[in-house]
């Protein structure tokens, strides 16, 4: 085959070329780190590259939302634990104040400390994060959401409550509204109240009132009465104003889901009223703790009262005691969870890091190989173009 | 004696003219286009001396060309296809590195303004958040306007291109023309120069445009481009020039001037830098400032419709974060009749990320698709009654439509300038849901009362405070604060919705006699950030192609094209680039000088005018001898 000069260099410079364009290539490559700098790299990787890189993004949000719904938690628990060391101390005193030994004086004093506790309930309800935002004011953050008033502790802050995305598909609340923590917490045992008539003659208090049978305990309020027996002699039985039927003395075991245990002497025509819990605010509950301190124990009916008053107030603190635990094994739960995405998040980010790293990352031992060989095949192509370029039949004429 | 004389005499005026010849390829032997030339000899028939004839010597035939037409045009056509993919793959290649980056696209500026949406919901009080939120929007806006801008740069180059091709074509068939009248009028003694001059010229020309050559009996050479309109004809040339797009004027568009009548062949070029630019042009460019376009619109409207569901600081509902975009709407330019067409948008989702061309045939509208010329559904008869619908789009035009006028609606094409931020104050993004439920306190029960969900934003009584009263424990009645509507009483289920003017709510316990629930207007400054939540999410939301397709989605779309786009274009041109240096290889291999050859040749001729030589040296010393002999 006949081969004109020129071809030769022709030959030589486009392969120099292709292979310093290649030289290049693998140059930017190992200099970046990256495979792919720009799309046209690896188109279809580019776009995965990105949606992963997104992915990654969303668990930097992710995780900063964790932060943030973590330290609102943690916020919200210690103000929950104040709460609860405060009202215990109310509970201790209410056990202490219901103590038949206690004279007027000692009374006025435990009065004294529990409302010194009671403004510091309020003031805990009024907790704020670092930044002036109410803890409890659900959404109303600007708002300061107790203030005491002649008429009780008013909540001026709503219902709503601040979720935070912490993961794929999974929220965590990160607090709770004042009214469900402080506000709406069921009066009596928490299904229903009892409460003795104001004008009962005689010294019966309460000890107990239990659910005996939740399923039958009806929705409106009835009262039971201590009525003269029909029969001449038999001693008074009690009477439920709606028809229920009551057994049994001084335990009072009745038909529609309530047993109640009476101390003292009961009167006829004494009444204790059974009615539907309601929400009643911790608040009033210490108040009406604070109030029933001042009753008058010189007779026997005012005693009974006060035994009366002692026992709602206790299972009011029990109810209210109770409710923050609740809420705080839910802040707890919540906190868990938050956890638990926060190390499922860490291993997803490990495995799209890696995969990220895989598709748009540099294999550094395969470059470098590719790099020697790159320049080997170069030099080799110079080496060939000088040895064939020195020969002419010039040179021998 | 004399004859031997006349022989050797022959033999060295042609060995001279061999040497001549050699001397002049090893001369040009690096000379571009130069086509290495032969010397052909011929016997001269001698005198006839009865049973035998004696030879009269030796003459130069010919001097011929050593070239293959066949792979001559094989390198013109391959020229022009390398040239084709390395301008579209230069322009492919600078539209990835504007929208391919990784780290500069624009997904990474949307990103960041969704880790803003993220950090308002974390903290959705934060002024500071808040206003590094429109910030961030308008550095998005800024962004979407950039790479408009970019990719109306290079569509200008693109166009200022096309232009300067243009008048390198023209002026290369003028030449060309030139070249083949000299031919012509030169008939057989035309020297091979010219022929060796005018495939240079075609091959410029095969770098300008995808060109046919015919050779002529007369031998010129006929230049066809397009589909066959011929460019240069004998010493004739053509003149081609640019002309605007029949809808938008800033688009070039190339035609060829036959006589004053234009001829459109934009679509019929193939190769060469305007085939590049035109396939560019058309293939690439539009349908990136589409996709452009409808990432932004598309991004503006999911954004501004989950906006509208929330609250703002000031207790205000959620205005439109994003402004929205107008389509372009412009008639050709040959339209006869006085109709303006003008569109909107009535749903993004719905956009197919195409033009439309609008036919008035007379008495009706017809739509299609200007690049397939597919038909496109459309109802409606384009009135204000009665708008044309299509794909998204309605269409209302003025009267004075004439029969045959047309008009190109193109519904994204200033959306990525439209795309920019209204609020202007921090305030004013809705992070909130609009609602809040309050339990009475006065309430017989522990019954509770959800947070209620908006079902439509648009209810006017939306916001107008609402009370839920138990009328018994099974049945309740809702009414708004001045009781003007009512509803119920209804039988009560715990946890079921309770639906009522757009909101819907549930309450559940056991509710007495008389309990009442509340859902009212959040008052303003709340800490909700249910709709900031909703915001961040928007972009993984499917929007496009029937709700499959996210803003993400759309947006990796866009760089995986781009991309690969780029690349197919590298490849190719790399394949052509292989392609042309081995046609350029076949025609050097016939055509090309080899040094070698010719210091060869130069020696076998140099034998041949010594020898010559000799002949005359000893012919003459025979007559010398004769001459002696006789005296």
């Amino acid at each position: 085959m006949r081969v004109s000069s020129s071809v030769y260099q022709l030959q030589w410079l486009s392969a120099l070329r292709r292979q310093q364009a290649d030289l290049g290539a693998i140059q930017q490559q190992v200099s970046s780190g990256r495979r792919i700098s720009t799309a046209a790299d690896d188109p279809a990787g580019a776009a995965q590259a990105q949606l992963l890189q997104q992915g990654l993004d969303r668990l930097e949000n992710y995780s900063a939302n964790s932060q943030t719904a973590s330290r609102r938690l943690g916020l919200e628990e210690s103000a929950l634990a104040q709460a609860s060391d405060a009202l215990n101390r109310v509970r201790e005193l209410a056990i202490q104040a219901a103590n038949g030994t206690q004279t007027e004086a000692s009374r006025s004093a435990i009065a004294a400390e529990a409302t010194e506790l009671l403004s510091s309930l309020i003031s805990t309800a009024n907790a704020q994060d670092g930044e002036g935002r109410y803890l409890f004011a659900g959404n109303a953050v600007q708002l300061q959401p107790f203030t005491a008033s002649a008429s009780g502790v008013l909540y001026a802050g709503d219902t709503g409550t601040r979720v935070q995305q912490v993961a794929d598909g999974q929220t965590v609340q990160e607090g709770d509204p004042g009214s469900a923590v402080f506000m709406q917490i069921p009066s009596g045992n928490g299904t229903y109240v009892l409460s003795a008539g104001a004008a009962n003659q005689g010294t019966a208090f309460w000890s107990s009132a239990i659910v005996s049978n939740p399923a039958v305990v009806p929705g409106g309020a009835y009262t039971l009465t201590l009525t003269a027996s029909a029969v001449p002699g038999d001693p008074p039985v009690w009477i439920a104003s709606n028809g229920g039927v009551v057994t049994g003395s001084p335990t009072l075991i009745d038909s529609q889901g309530a047993t109640i245990t009476l101390g003292g002497t009961p009167a006829v025509g004494d009444t204790f009223t059974v009615g539907p819990s309601r929400f009643q605010d911790v608040f009033k509950t210490v108040q009406d703790f604070i109030t029933a301190l001042g009753t008058s124990t010189s007779s026997p009916t005012g005693r009974a009262s006060f035994q009366n008053q002692m026992n709602s107030s206790l299972q009011n603190l029990d109810q209210a005691l109770q409710f923050l635990s609740n809420t705080r094994s839910q802040v707890g739960a919540r906190l868990s969870t938050i956890d638990r995405q926060v190390e499922s998040n860490a291993d997803v980010k490990l495995e799209l890091t890696t995969s990220l790293s895989g598709i748009r990352d540099l294999d550094y031992a395969t470059a470098i190989s590719q790099l020697e060989l790159r320049l080997t095949s170069l030099e080799a192509a110079q080496k060939a173009y000088a040895r064939t370029q020195s020969f002419s039949l010039f040179d021998v004429l | 004696m004399s004859g031997t004389i006349t022989n050797g005499l022959s033999a060295l005026l042609a060995a001279q003219r061999a040497l001549q010849t050699t001397s002049n390829n090893i001369a040009n032997a690096n000379t571009a286009g130069y086509v290495r030339q032969r010397t052909e000899f011929a016997a001269i028939p001698g005198t006839s001396a009865g049973r035998y004839t004696i030879g009269a010597g030796v003459t130069v035939a010919d001097i011929t060309r050593s070239y293959d037409n066949f792979l001559g045009e094989n390198l013109r056509s391959s020229i022009s296809l390398e040239q084709r993919y390395a301008v579209f793959g230069d322009f492919a290649t600078r539209l990835d590195g504007i929208l391919g980056n990784p780290d500069t696209g624009i997904s990474a500026d949307i990103q960041r303004f969704f880790d803003q949406v993220e950090a308002v919901g974390r903290d959705p009080t934060s002024s500071a958040q808040r206003q590094q939120l429109l910030l961030e929007g308008e550095s998005l806006a800024s962004r979407f306007k950039q790479i408009n801008s970019q990719l109306n740069g290079i569509s200008n180059e693109v166009g200022s291109r096309l232009r300067n091709a243009t008048t390198a074509i023209n002026q290369l068939a003028s030449q060309l023309a030139a070249v083949n009248g000299e031919i012509v009028e030169a008939g057989q003694a035309a020297p091979p120069a010219l022929f060796d001059q005018r495939n240079e010229l075609l091959k410029s020309l095969g770098t300008e445009i995808d060109i046919t050559a015919v050779d002529q009996a007369d031998g010129s050479v006929t230049v066809l481009i397009g589909s066959g309109q011929s460019l240069v004809l004998g010493n004739r040339a053509l003149q081609l020039t640019t002309v605007p797009n029949a809808f938008n004027a800033t688009r070039v568009e190339l035609a060829l001037d036959n006589g004053g009548v234009l001829q459109n062949i934009s679509t019929k070029v193939n190769g060469g830098t305007v085939g590049g630019l035109l396939a560019f042009a058309n293939d690439v460019m539009d349908a990136t400032s589409r996709d452009l376009g409808q990432l932004a619109a598309g991004l503006a409207d999911v954004f501004n419709t989950q906006h509208r569901q929330g609250m703002d600081q000031n207790g205000n509902l959620g205005t439109d974060f994003f402004g929205t975009t107008v389509p372009l709407s412009s008639g050709a330019r040959t339209n006869t009749g006085s109709a303006i067409v003008s569109a909107t948008i009535t749903d993004v989702s719905s956009l197919a990320g195409r033009d439309y061309e609008l036919r008035f045939n007379g008495s009706a509208w017809s739509v299609l698709d200007p690049t397939t010329g597919a038909a496109v559904s459309a109802s409606g008869a384009g009135t204000v009654a009665s708008p044309l619908l299509f794909e998204g789009v309605s269409v209302t035009a003025t009267s004075g439509a004439a029969a045959g006028d047309r008009f190109l609606v193109r519904p994204l094409a200033n959306a990525a300038d439209d795309f920019r931020v209204l609020l202007d104050t921090p305030a004013k993004i809705a992070a909130a849901s609009p609602l809040v439920s309050r339990t009475s306190l006065s309430n017989q029960s522990i019954a509770t009362v959800g947070a209620p969900t908006v079902t439509d934003i648009t209810d006017p009584k939306l916001r107008t405070s609402a009370t839920i009263r138990f009328d018994s424990p099974s049945s309740y009645t809702v009414f708004t604060g001045d009781g003007t509507d009512q509803v119920g009483p209804l039988p009560y289920t715990s946890g079921s919705p309770i639906v009522f003017a757009g909101w819907s709510v549930a309450v559940s316990g056991q509710p007495q006699t008389g309990d009442r629930f509340f859902v009212t207007a959040a008052g303003a400054g709340s800490g909700d950030n249910r709709n900031a939540i909703a915001l961040a999410s928007v972009a993984r939301q499917g929007l496009f192609g029937g709700g499959t397709q996210s803003l993400t989605d759309l947006g990796a779309d866009i760089v995986a094209t781009v991309g690969s786009t780029a690349s197919r274009a590298r490849n190719e041109g790399k394949t052509q680039q292989a392609l042309r240096e081995q046609a350029e290889i076949d025609v050097e291999n016939v055509s090309g000088v080899n040094l070698d050859e010719e210091a060869a040749d130069m020696l076998r001729y140099q034998q041949a005018y010594l020898a010559a030589s000799k002949v005359i040296s000893i012919a003459d010393n025979l007559f010398q001898n004769l001459l002696q002999a006789v005296r």
